[in-house]
């Protein structure tokens, strides 16, 4: 152990005052300074050399500046924080219990085979196609057929009691018709539902040149909208 | 970290910092710029801090503000420490020894003084202070030391020249 002296004495004070000395090292300290009395205004001072109470105050105005607003009550902060995690576990069920679910969109447009027009059925019918197509588009519920015809081929939707109003609104004729024009025929119905326009039932081509061939039959000639003149004005008269 | 529980930490240290960081800097605007920018990192922190390690955060961040503070040369000139030993005299002359000690805190370096304001405001264990200011227990001890006897020699100097 270190003894006291006169250079480490300071050390000691320090020491006594911050409470790191033993029983043992206090009575030492205190037989020194008993021993050496100038040092015990030292002793004091060292006691005194501590800050006492702060009576520094925070400005209140300051203070509440730094606190923070609640945007909402803590009722409904729990309310959130529920609400996404009742959210965040639905969709993992939904993740985990169908994983395939982009797989199975196809497996409900794989079954609209009626939907693709025969040639041999609309020729059956009254008109003439040349080629027929299906085109899916992505998955959205939307379905879109190519027909391609002749010049004088009309396809018209057939008024049937299995037309919805709905179907029966839908823009299904193109005209005027041109040389070998593209109908597109645009179904709006979802995918489950049945495709109207699949059979002959819902569709038919007809010839529209025999149509065109009626009615110029049955057209008359225009008058002429300016006077024929009098004989003997007209100019080959010999009257002339 | 909720608002409320934030708020409740500004409730709890606030004037712990506040003081720390007037008695560094012995400006009070600049005492706010620090103060709030400390809790300010707190709340960026969010949850990421022990509750427990929640005031020893704020002192180490207060402390590292500070430093940046002072090295920006954001100090005291001489002139205005003269005026504030002087009110160090008036002190003495009122026998306000509290007065007296405090003002001699501009004395002492920052680590003396973080130290100094560590142990006798916040009673804080040498190892905490260690942990807060990022230095040894031994450094904590011998700056204590240096601070103290400071301040003791300075009142002994005032006590003779009376």
């Amino acid at each position: 152990m270190r003894g006291i002296h006169r250079e480490n004495i300071e050390e000691w004070l320090f020491e006594y005052h911050e409470g790191l000395l033993d029983a043992t090292q206090k009575k030492d300290l205190l037989h020194f300074l008993v021993e050496y009395p100038e040092y015990n205004d030292d002793f004091v001072l060292w006691g005194s050399a501590r800050l006492g109470v702060e009576e520094i105050r925070i400005p209140e105005e300051f203070s509440e500046q730094l606190k923070r607003k609640n945007p909402t009550s803590r009722w409904h902060s729990d309310i959130f924080w529920s609400f996404g995690v009742s959210i965040g576990l639905s969709l993992l069920s939904l993740y985990l219990f169908q994983p395939d679910f982009s797989v199975q969109i196809p497996k409900v447009t794989i079954p609209q085979v009626p939907s693709t027009l025969d040639t041999m059925t609309i020729k059956k019918q009254e008109g003439e196609v040349k080629a027929v197509k299906r085109v899916v588009i992505g998955v959205q519920p939307r379905r879109q057929d190519l027909v391609h015809t002749k010049a004088d081929t009309q396809i018209l939707p057939v008024e049937s009691q299995d037309f919805s109003e709905e179907d029966m609104a839908l823009p299904v004729i193109v005209q005027p018709l041109t040389i070998d024009s593209q109908i597109h025929i645009v179904h709006k119905s979802g995918l489950d539902a049945p495709l109207k326009l699949s059979s002959h039932d819902s569709v038919k081509a007809r010839s529209l040149k025999s149509k065109l061939d009626k009615d110029k039959k049955k057209a008359k000639p225009r008058p002429s909208l300016f006077m024929k003149p009098a004989e003997e004005f007209q100019t080959d008269h010999p009257n002339f | 970290m909720r608002v409320s529980e934030f708020n409740d930490y500004v409730t709890q240290h606030q004037q712990s910092i506040y003081r720390f960081v007037y008695r560094m800097v012995n400006d009070l605007d600049d005492t706010k710029d620090i103060v709030q920018e400390t809790f300010v990192k707190l709340w960026e922190q969010g949850g990421g801090i022990d509750k427990n390690k929640v005031k020893s955060w704020l002192f180490t961040t207060a402390y590292r503000l500070t430093l940046a503070y002072f090295r920006k040369g954001k100090t005291k000139s001489n002139l205005e420490v003269e005026d504030l030993l002087k009110t160090v005299d008036e002190n003495y002359d009122n026998f306000d020894l509290k007065g007296i000690i405090n003002q001699s805190l501009l004395l002492l370096s920052e680590l003396q003084k973080s130290v100094l304001m560590l142990k006798d405001y916040e009673g804080y264990a040498y190892h905490e202070i260690a942990s807060i200011l990022d230095i040894s227990e031994d450094s904590v001890k011998v700056h204590l030391f240096r601070a103290r006897k400071k301040i003791k020699e300075h009142i002994k100097d005032l006590k003779l020249v009376l």
